[in-house]
């Protein structure tokens, strides 16, 4: 599956239906098919979010795959180079006024997910996950 | 693709019915719903979350800042009805403590009096 996106946090709902039509469609467990919406929702939101100055429209290419026994992920993006991977894990075991409220999304696409890489490709930011269909 | 957010005061606490996801597109009106509803004087809020079915770090960063006010106000807050993927990422993120789960809302709204 491959999906382009518009960088509009509009566009999540789409991105959302087709994750959940093509799972189901390849018979996903139902948590795994939550688990892929949340790291895709995570990574889109980052890069609408982050990724762009300019005010202008750009395009975000998510693609799907299933391979034996797992799903690959590739998200690619042409904002400014950025590596999610480089941010700290948030601290967790803090008092709730500690608590900050930032770098959730990437710690839980890490949880998530059995693998996640980052490369700057052509001007690009790509992203590279994988996750085990098997029992986790 | 949307969260309906509902009000129903009982026993001096308010049940507030969350049906739908929450999500980077919406997450800052779930915000202010709660924080609205905070800010009024409502200190004791019990969620329902029997239809509540996603929730990503957006949604999980508004949650803290709810608690967070509340715990200022005094107040408590209780979920109930929590299905398992919800309430992973609440353990993933630490917070299974700060929001505690019971099994219907005649308990939560007696654990938040």
């Amino acid at each position: 599956m491959q999906i382009a996106l518009k960088n509009d946090l509009k566009e999540m709902g789409r991105l959302l239906d087709d994750v959940e039509g093509w799972g189901k469609g390849h018979g996903l467990s139902e948590k795994l098919i939550f688990d892929l919406h949340l790291v895709l929702d995570e990574i889109f939101t980052n890069i609408v979010h982050y990724g762009y100055e300019d005010g202008a429209e750009h395009q975000v290419l998510i693609s799907m795959e299933l391979e034996p026994g797992e799903v690959r992920v590739r998200v690619e993006d042409d904002a400014r180079e950025f590596n999610p991977l480089e941010r700290p894990d948030p601290d967790l075991g803090v008092p709730l006024e500690e608590r900050k409220v930032g770098g959730l999304g990437i710690y839980l696409v890490r949880q998530l997910m059995d693998e996640v890489q980052y490369t700057r490709e052509g001007g690009k930011n790509v992203l590279s996950l994988r996750r085990s269909t098997g029992p986790s | 693709m949307d969260i309906t957010i509902t009000e129903n005061r009982r026993d001096g606490a308010v049940v507030v019915g969350l049906r739908g996801r929450v999500h980077g597109g919406n997450a800052d009106t779930f915000e202010e719903r709660l924080v609205g509803l905070i800010e009024a004087g409502e200190h004791r809020l019990a969620l329902d979350c029997t239809g509540f079915d996603y929730v990503s770090s957006a949604g999980v960063r508004a949650m803290i800042v709810v608690a967070k006010k509340l715990k200022d106000a005094g107040g408590k807050i209780a979920l109930f009805g929590v299905n398992q993927n919800v309430s992973d990422v609440l353990d993933i993120t630490g917070l299974l403590d700060i929001f505690p789960m019971y099994e219907d809302e005649d308990a939560a709204v007696k654990a938040v009096r």
